[in-house]
């Protein structure tokens, strides 16, 4: 239960189209209108600085996207959804910070839930990139 | 100054204290100057020592351990440049590279890309302009262009009242440095002074019919040469006469004088209990309008104070009988800008003048008390009743004060006049003598002092109710006029015969009781039916 937790975006770079797919599900009603093909700008990269520690994560449009506007929205999180999206959700709105199981239950108002989520995020066929950090990896994207 | 830069002041104010190297640098600074430092000295000083403290702190914030620099996004760095970074836990690392950064809210800035003692690589934004680790902390700067001690003097004068308060508490708590007269030293750097200096000092007082006399001259009399500083000797003398039960200080606010308390009047030491009263608190009584104005007009001493009254110049005032009795003056809201003031002392010896003969008469000025002693020998000169008109006039000299007793030619007047039957206090009219100017409504003559004061003994140590004594004198007094109604101002005179009273409780018996009825201006009458009889 004290495993941190996060999107390990090396696991979506294999899979590109999902990923991409994926990440669109999560785009507010004004960015799903304005993405309306999958090249629309897909692979720019931008910086997104840190407003607590000024680190730069580099981000893809729909990600920088997805983070620093559609994440703000109060309905990003409560908006009806299955767990392991509303825990990517999560990350996506703290900027990939690591969270243990017992953390994310809290978070997401699923206190007394942590065996359920662990199991979740143990089966990869469901976990959408949500892995256990890795030491080593200096940059939290 | 901008707002933020405000706020961050403002939370820098709130949270001033002193720290044991503030006391540390204080008394090494008393130490250098071997001389006692005012308030704004020892306030500035203090400020400037913190003020310089935090700009060392935030420099080193700055610039890190030695070389290692403490990150900032609005700044530049170059490959090789070592950072620190505190809101990761101190963790640092050296820059390996730089590349140009973007994106659509900042536009474009530097990326630095650091490796970091915890063998991570991260990249961190630079020359990112706004960001909330770029804001400068205290801002010690202030206002553009201030050097640490103008932004010192600016506190002061825009909060010097927090601070001051906060280190004159601090400092008093801490007790190594002391104060004395608004000046500050360190209380073992003082000059010794001895018991046998302190015994001479007595003898020195006693011959000057117990003073007052400065510690200058106190000096010059004990023969002390002032080697070395001679503000240290006599702050050093004074703290020790401070200690001394023997010596009082008697000065008003800026000076210092020594008197000795063996010889000082005894209504200064255990005041008359003639004029003890309970100050009004506001609002308490809920006068009409009319007689709201009234009791202002009256300056009672124990009547809340006016805010607005900004007095100057003389006064004229009206003598009550508490007063005459006992040979002093209120000192009210009216009269306090004639009369020094003293921030600690609660007596200060004063010179009281008479306008008319020139003669000197020594005062006192009793601050907590409110009341101003000496007077009795000018109202025994010149007959002067209660309701006379009096006049006080500032002098030149802080510690004088001009009396002038209005005379006129001396008239036979019908007056009213207090005695006591039977042990209960009666008025009456009678023709008097009169040769000052007076209050119609306010003089009262008084037969037999000696009596009249035994029957207002008896009512204070029996604790009679004011609702009785105000129906007892109201009774009196409905008597003697045809109309069978009595002046509030009047009354308010012949209830202070019997007891000490402000105004305004008296005259909320008026409004109070159904038996007073209100018959027109400020006179009143009394229904005789709807009273309950009392008894003493």
């Amino acid at each position: 239960m004290d495993t941190p937790f996060h999107i390990d975006f090396d696991w979506w770079e294999h899979q590109r189209r999902e990923y991409v797919f994926y990440m669109r599900s999560h785009l507010c009603e004004e960015h799903q209108y304005k993405f309306v093909s999958e090249e629309d700008d897909d692979d720019q990269m931008l910086d997104w600085v840190d407003s607590r520690t000024g680190q730069v994560c580099r981000l893809d449009y729909l990600h920088y996207t997805l983070r620093t506007h559609c994440a703000i929205h109060p309905e990003f999180l409560t908006k009806r959804a299955s767990l392991v999206d509303v825990i990517f959700r999560l990350f996506i709105a703290n900027g990939n910070q690591p969270l243990t199981v017992t953390e994310l239950a809290l978070r997401i108002g699923r206190e007394g839930q942590e065996k359920t989520i662990f199991r979740t995020l143990a089966d990869e066929s469901l976990s959408k990139g949500l892995r256990p950090v890795q030491s080593g990896s200096g940059t939290n994207v | 100054m901008k707002k933020t830069q405000k706020r961050v002041v403002a939370d820098w104010v709130e949270s001033f204290c002193l720290h044991p190297d503030d006391y540390d640098h204080l008394a090494d600074r008393l130490l250098e100057s071997s001389t006692p430092w005012s308030n704004e000295e020892v306030a500035l000083s203090l400020l400037i020592f913190k003020l310089m403290q935090e700009e060392r702190s935030q420099g080193k914030t700055q610039r890190g351990n030695g070389n290692v620099e403490i990150y900032r996004p609005d700044k530049g760095y170059e490959p090789g440049q070592a950072l620190r970074f505190p809101v990761l836990e101190d963790i640092e690392g050296k820059v390996i590279s730089v590349r140009k950064g973007f994106n659509w809210t900042d536009g474009e800035f530097r990326v630095i890309v650091v490796s970091c003692d915890d063998n991570c690589t991260r990249e961190f934004a630079s020359m990112l302009p706004k960001h909330a680790l770029s804001t400068d902390d205290l801002g010690l700067s202030g206002i553009e262009g201030q050097t640490v001690d103008e932004f010192a003097r600016f506190l002061l004068r825009e909060h010097g009242t927090h601070l001051w308060g906060q280190i004159k508490k601090d400092l008093i708590s801490r007790g190594e440095i002391v104060c004395l007269a608004g000046y500050w030293f360190p209380r073992d750097l003082l000059v010794e002074i001895s018991s046998g200096h302190l015994n001479l000092v007595e003898a020195i007082l006693d011959v000057s019919a117990g003073g007052p006399l400065t510690p200058e001259e106190i000096l010059q009399q004990l023969g002390v040469r002032a080697d070395g500083d001679r503000q240290l000797m006599i702050f050093s003398l004074n703290y020790a006469l401070q200690q001394d039960q023997r010596f009082d200080e008697v000065g008003p606010s800026g000076s210092v004088l020594w008197f000795l308390r063996s010889m000082e009047p005894t209504e200064i030491i255990f005041p008359p209990e003639r004029l003890r009263c309970q100050p009004v608190v506001p609002d308490v009584h809920l006068l009409s309008p009319d007689l709201e104005q009234l009791a202002l007009h009256l300056h009672d001493e124990f009547s809340p104070e006016n805010e607005s009254y900004g007095a100057e110049g003389p006064v004229e005032m009206v003598l009550s009988y508490p007063h005459r009795c006992t040979g002093t003056l209120p000192l009210g809201a009216n009269t306090a800008h004639i009369f020094p003031e003293a921030q600690i002392s609660p007596r200060i010896k004063i010179t009281i003048r008479d306008a008319l003969s020139g003669d000197q008469l020594p005062g006192w000025v009793v601050q907590h008390e409110r009341f101003v002693s000496g007077l009795g020998p000018l109202y025994e000169k010149y007959e002067v009743p209660a309701g006379a008109r009096i006049t006080l006039l500032p002098c030149a000299a802080s510690s004088e004060v001009l009396v002038q007793i209005d005379l006129r030619k001396s008239v036979r007047e019908w007056v009213l006049t207090a005695s006591a039957v039977d042990d209960k206090l009666r008025f009456r009219m009678s023709k008097r003598l009169v040769g000052v100017h007076y209050a119609e409504e306010q003089i009262i003559a008084v037969d037999d002092v000696e009596d009249v004061e035994a029957v207002w003994e008896r009512l204070h140590k029996n604790r009679v109710a004011l609702e009785h004594t105000v129906l007892e004198v109201f009774r009196e007094l409905v008597q003697l006029t045809p109309q069978g109604a009595v002046h509030a101002k009047t009354l308010y005179s012949a209830v202070n015969v019997a007891r000490r009273t402000p105004p305004e409780p008296v005259f909320g018996e008026l409004l109070k009781r159904s038996y007073y009825r209100h018959v027109g201006e400020a006179y009143w009458t009394h229904d005789s039916d709807s009273e309950d009889r009392y008894t003493d």
